[in-house]
């Protein structure tokens, strides 16, 4: 999956690396309430939300930009993936922010360009915790 | 999508079977009465296939040819050169016919109706789904309105109730299968591996008339392949030594099929040369699978447990059909990936079992509300025996078992506001490989009907959570298998505390 049809751009604050996803890759933004926390979740699962009547997956953006955002504050929101990666979202938290670029726009320098293998590929690797919070 | 796999299996399966027909019809010479009864077989099992996934057309195809070859064997005791040809040319036509769409059925010249309804599986999803979002909007409304005093709100509550439930369960039983629908599916991996082990086998199925959710059943395709693998590699001896041990001569596996309230109990049983516990310990610790000396205080299911851990195999050499254990473990991650379980009983006669327990479908559970640490989960009712109060104040005559593990430690929860210093706990007792155990909790809030949603991947292979519950007052819990709390709760008895599973 090219960035043919544009980029959807995360952008952490103080300097963190941006994430880009496909556009095709990614479905809508949904506020969250409650998140579940799952015992023995892999790091990078910062755990389940029900959005639109559906548990969702929240996924840490630190599991490609290699910054731990922290814990202490509860996401807002979740950018949903779209099918059939709809039971996933990456946690939005406050300072993130999120802005379409078009095709032909250069990417900021040092941005993870994400495509749907990758993150497939991502998520396989990822191993239990063993362990709960 | 899945179902996708259950017509391709059809199509490949049907496709060997119609080739395997027209060589017989086709060869030059007569067809005598064993290559007959070989037509006949073939013919039928097609039609078997077809009508298990629906195929009503192809089915009633293969029938006619079927009738075809009973009426020629009766009256003129075997096939004419025109007998033949037709039904070289009939099985021809009807293995073109196996890549088609299913067809709309056309109104006849003799009726005046409209074709009945055909729903694709993707919209029977999407209904479900539906139906799925109204139930626990009800379930929520009904929560937030409590017990109306008026009596016409009151009746209109149960109406709205009784409504979402009835068409719940009505587009619950469209996706339901026979679980008969999974066998001609692996009819010929059956037959491939009794041939490369050199072992005659006959598989059959008692219990057909058990139905379950056709997902259910898709994902069960493959760990039954496995069990049924295993029990030919591993369980049925070649002919001459089953000769001398008395046995017949053909080995027998049989999968039984059967309700237990709201789950699915498959087992699958084989009266080959069985599993001896002790040789299990022995390769488990071989294999560093358990460390430290064989817990002498192991049952023989516990050791027997150990098969389906990865790395085992009970075969001295690694060769391409044991896999090197895969099989068993590979089935039960599947399985507990569905909130099922498997284990291995060993049988009163020769041969061994293997046990399947899945929910029948994939949404609704009845489930008991615990808290535990501020945090609130979801238990099936199926896995709970009895629920005990620990200080007995509560709970059947009798004491509760003596292996407790405490629901908090076992996920390593920490301690939250108000959730610390419970009075006593509940115990739920539930069924482990070895003796009964309890899993220990704060407070059973009560026990509901709750729909039931997939976590889906990463975290659906995240024991022990089998998915996520949506609660009546809203939010969610996670639901668990009792037995996947912590490894040593399933299989090590508290006796054996010099054993531990290695990880």
């Amino acid at each position: 999956m090219s960035g043919a049809a544009g980029w959807f751009l995360l952008e952490p604050p103080a300097g963190r690396t941006p994430l880009a996803l496909p556009v095709p890759l990614v479905g809508r933004l949904e506020p969250v309430g409650e998140v579940l926390e799952v015992p023995g979740a892999p790091e990078g699962i910062v755990g389940v939300a029900e959005v639109r009547g559906r548990p969702t997956t929240l996924l840490d953006l630190s599991l490609w930009s290699g910054d731990v955002v922290s814990r202490d504050v509860p996401p807002r929101g979740a950018l949903l993936l779209a099918p059939p990666r709809e039971h996933l979202a990456i946690a939005s938290f406050p300072g993130l922010r999120m802005r379409a670029v078009e095709p032909w726009r250069e990417l900021p320098p040092g941005t993870t360009v994400i495509d749907a293998a990758g993150l497939d590929q991502t998520l396989a690797g990822l191993e239990p915790s063993g362990g709960g919070r | 999508m899945k179902t996708e796999r259950l017509e391709r299996a059809f199509r490949e399966e049907a496709a060997r079977h119609l080739q395997a027909v027209r060589q017989t019809l086709e060869r030059d010479g007569a067809v005598d009465d064993e290559g007959l009864t070989e037509v006949f077989r073939r013919l039928h099992s097609v039609k078997g296939m077809a009508a298990s996934i629906g195929r009503s057309a192809l089915a009633e195809q293969a029938h006619r040819l079927e009738e075809r070859v009973e009426r020629a064997r009766a009256e003129r005791g075997g096939l004419t050169a025109e007998d033949r040809a037709e039904l070289a040319a009939g099985s021809r036509d009807l293995a073109a016919r196996l890549g088609e769409a299913a067809p709309v059925p056309q109104p006849s010249a003799a009726e005046d109706r409209l074709p009945p309804a055909r729903v694709p599986d993707e919209r029977l999803d999407r209904l479900f789904d539906l139906a799925l979002g109204l139930s626990t909007a009800q379930q929520r409304l009904e929560h937030r309105l409590g017990l109306p005093s008026d009596g016409e709100l009151l009746a209109l509550r149960d109406g709205i109730s009784a409504a979402v439930r009835d068409l719940r369960r009505e587009i619950m039983e469209l996706r339901l299968l026979p679980v008969r629908s999974l066998l001609p599916l692996l009819e010929g991996a059956v037959r491939r591996w009794s041939q490369e082990r050199g072992v005659r086998v006959q598989v059959s199925l008692r219990g057909d008339g058990v139905r379950a959710d056709r997902r259910m059943l898709e994902r069960l395709l493959d760990p039954l392949g496995h069990l049924l693998r295993n029990a030919i590699v591993h369980g049925i001896e070649p002919a001459a030594e089953r000769e001398q041990q008395g046995k017949p001569v053909v080995g027998t596996v049989r999968v039984t099929a059967r309700r237990e309230q709201d789950l699915l109990l498959l087992q699958v049983s084989d009266d080959g040369r069985g599993v001896d516990p002790e040789e299990v310990l022995q390769r488990a610790a071989e294999r560093g699978l358990i460390a430290g000396p064989s817990p002498r205080g192991l049952s023989a299911e516990a050791a027997l447990d150990l098969l389906t851990r990865e790395g085992m195999s009970r075969l001295d050499a690694a060769d391409g059909l044991a896999g090197r254990g895969v099989g068993l473990s590979a089935a039960r991650a599947e399985i507990e990936r569905l909130g099922g379980s498997l284990r291995l009983r060993r049988r009163s006669g020769p041969g061994l079992t293997a046990e399947v327990r899945v929910p029948l479908g994939l949404a609704v559970l009845d489930a008991f509300l615990v808290q535990t640490r501020g945090r609130t989960f979801a238990v099936p009712v199926g896995a709970v025996r009895e629920v005990h109060r620990e200080d007995g104040s509560e709970g059947p005559r009798g004491s509760p078992p003596e292996r407790v593990l405490d629901l908090a430690e076992g996920l390593g929860l920490d301690g939250r506001e108000g959730g610390s210093g419970a009075a006593a706990r509940c115990l739920l007792v539930v069924e482990t490989a070895g003796a009964p155990a309890a899993l220990a909790v704060e407070r059973v809030l009560s026990r509901a009907e709750v729909v039931v949603r997939p976590l889906g991947p990463p975290l659906e292979s995240v024991p022990p959570w089998t998915g996520a519950a949506l609660l009546p007052w809203g939010g969610l819990a996670l639901v668990l298998d009792p037995l996947r709390v912590t490894p040593t709760a399933r299989a090590i008895p508290a006796d054996a505390a010099s054993a531990t599973m290695a990880e």
